[in-house]
């Protein structure tokens, strides 16, 4: 089988150095034109994870149904959040789901690279697919942790309307932008500073408590009035939070209860529509500033790892 | 024939004992000078490889031949100075790097494949020709964390040459494996260089380079010393100071 190769058509430049502002649409083909890959770091990412572990799958619910079952003990019981908030439990798993998969996705993100260390030094692909492999298992993991909802509704016999669930898009698209923007960047900075993992584990928990998965909107303000401070400029600050913004959304979609008039003192009274509008467009250019950060710290990836 | 590779006036340096810590940057920042050495891995170097060729990169450790080869696969960006290639490069992924330990073999070759840009339904079609040439047939659905070291070096090494590159890139792995492998290798090496395609071999032994590439580049502390017919290299090679530097492991 002796067949003469035929000539590649042209001539590359290797590793095209990248600036901060030009080359994003070369980056954007070269994931499409790499989606093969992509896919099979995802399934890898899908199929390893919990591989050697009996229950397999299992696992992805476990966690946050445990959270769950505790956070709906200790704050809805033992604190009496259940008292006022109806349904409480769906109310908690409805942020928690959020929460998860926002975490999720920034925490492995950062650990893609230090993680795939030896395949990055040793061969040359799009870097960006690694995280986005995470992003789009982090995904799937979402989509598995969802579908539990229905035991909730089903137990409590109160569905959300279609028209409640159309929350679930923009609060969906803000988070999964901003917690890419942000992974990429920190991924790349992790890299050459490893102690981003430690700090952002840190902040991550901060973070959970700054946003209303456990208490609602309007406890907030509650607060507020305790602290003598000015509920206006409070509610300012909490939500400056795009991550609260986003539990807000979930909750609307997700928590049929929130409809009722028990629940509507609870609920956020401002314009929802517009803040997530507004976020929309931020998380947008998060994602695209994370996104150069990280082409332009991945030239010297290989040597770093 | 046409240009495969051109190295232009490529230098690598790098900054060893980095920061490598918030602690050591807040010091940096404060003044404290943290102590590093700048060590020129690859100074100016500038090179033509013609499509077809397969070229030896010799040196002793730290010459930074590897360094080289590593810019060259694109996984290490060069310092200053500019590297073209034309076509599919293919990596000889050392000991299986890319290979995941909980997936069985056949996954790892789809996945590994990958990575070099096949597409699945390529990879399906060559995957007896991979299956074949790396000798792990019986074990092909079981991970590879349960393979000797051996098979995984051969998988590694079938999917590389399967997968039909325009440029082989090899680093020194062929010293892994028995001597029937070895043979099979240089036998397919031997293939693909018959069918026009491009091979870099680093090594820093004569006898392996001899027995395949015609064409010698000498470097000797990133500098080339030597770029000419492999005959008559070995003077440079030898000429080639031995006195140790830190050879930086990227």
């Amino acid at each position: 089988m002796t067949t003469t190769a035929p000539v590649a058509d042209q001539l590359r430049l290797v590793n095209a150095p990248a600036t901060l502002w030009r080359g994003t649409g070369q980056d954007l083909r070269d994931v499409v034109a790499s989606r093969e890959l992509l896919r099979a770091f995802t399934s890898r990412e899908l199929r390893t994870r919990y591989k050697g572990a009996s229950l397999g799958w299992a696992w992805a619910l476990v966690r946050p149904l445990v959270m769950l079952l505790v956070y709906g003990l200790a704050v809805g019981v033992f604190l009496g959040a259940g008292r006022t908030t109806p349904q409480f439990m769906i109310f908690v798993y409805s942020g928690l789901l959020a929460w998860t998969l926002f975490s999720t996705i920034v925490m492995g993100s950062i650990n893609s690279l230090v993680a795939n260390g030896s395949l990055v030094s040793r061969a040359s692909f799009p870097r960006l697919l690694l995280p986005l492999s995470v992003v789009l298992a982090a995904l799937v993991d979402f989509a598995l942790q969802a579908s539990v909802l229905t035991v909730g509704y089903l137990i409590y016999t109160d569905w959300p309307s279609p028209s409640a669930l159309v929350w679930l898009v923009p609060s969906l698209l803000v988070l999964v932008l901003v917690a890419m923007g942000v992974g990429l960047a920190l991924a790349a900075v992790n890299v050459y500073v490893r102690d981003v993992g430690f700090l952002v584990d840190v902040v991550l928990q901060v973070g959970f408590w700054l946003t209303p998965i456990l208490y609602s909107y309007s406890q907030v303000l509650g607060g507020a009035e305790q602290l003598k401070l000015s509920a206006e400029t409070v509610s300012r600050i909490y939500m400056l939070n795009p991550m609260a913004n986003v539990v807000i959304g979930f909750q609307r979609a997700l928590w049929p209860a929130g409809d009722t008039p028990s629940a509507a003192a609870a609920a956020f009274p401002g314009r929802l529509d517009v803040r997530l509008a507004v976020l929309t467009v931020v998380a947008l250019i998060i994602a695209w500033l994370g996104m150069r950060i990280f082409v332009r710290l991945s030239a010297n990836f290989g040597q770093e790892l | 024939m046409p240009v495969a590779i051109r190295f232009e006036d490529v230098s690598k340096s790098f900054r060893l004992s980095q920061t490598k810590n918030l602690k050591e940057m807040l010091l940096g920042v404060a003044g404290h000078r943290v102590r590093s050495v700048n060590v020129q891995a690859v100074q100016h170097l500038s090179l033509e490889v013609q499509q077809g060729e397969s070229v030896a990169l010799l040196g002793h450790n730290g010459s930074g031949k590897s360094t080289t080869l590593k810019m060259l696969a694109g996984t290490v960006a060069p310092s200053t100075g500019r590297i073209w290639a034309r076509g599919r490069i293919a990596p000889l992924l050392e000991l299986g790097a890319g290979f995941h330990p909980d997936l069985t073999g056949r996954e790892n070759v789809f996945l590994n494949s990958a990575i070099l840009g096949i597409s699945r339904q390529e990879v399906a079609r060559r995957l007896d020709g991979i299956v074949d040439f790396a000798e792990v047939e019986s074990f092909l659905d079981t991970p590879v964390k349960f393979y000797s070291s051996g098979m995984a070096v051969r998988l590694g090494f079938a999917i590389a040459v399967n997968v039909e590159p325009d440029i082989l890139l090899v680093d020194e792995v062929l010293a892994v494996g028995d001597e029937h492998f070895q043979g099979k290798c240089l036998k397919r090496m031997d293939q693909l260089k018959s069918e026009g395609r491009t091979t870099v071999l680093v090594t820093h032994s004569l006898d392996q380079a001899a027995s395949f590439c015609s064409r010698a580049v000498v470097l000797d502390h990133g500098q080339r010393t030597y770029d000419g017919p492999l005959e008559d290299a070995a003077d440079a090679y030898h000429a080639s100071s031995r006195s140790q530097t830190v050879e930086p492991s990227p």
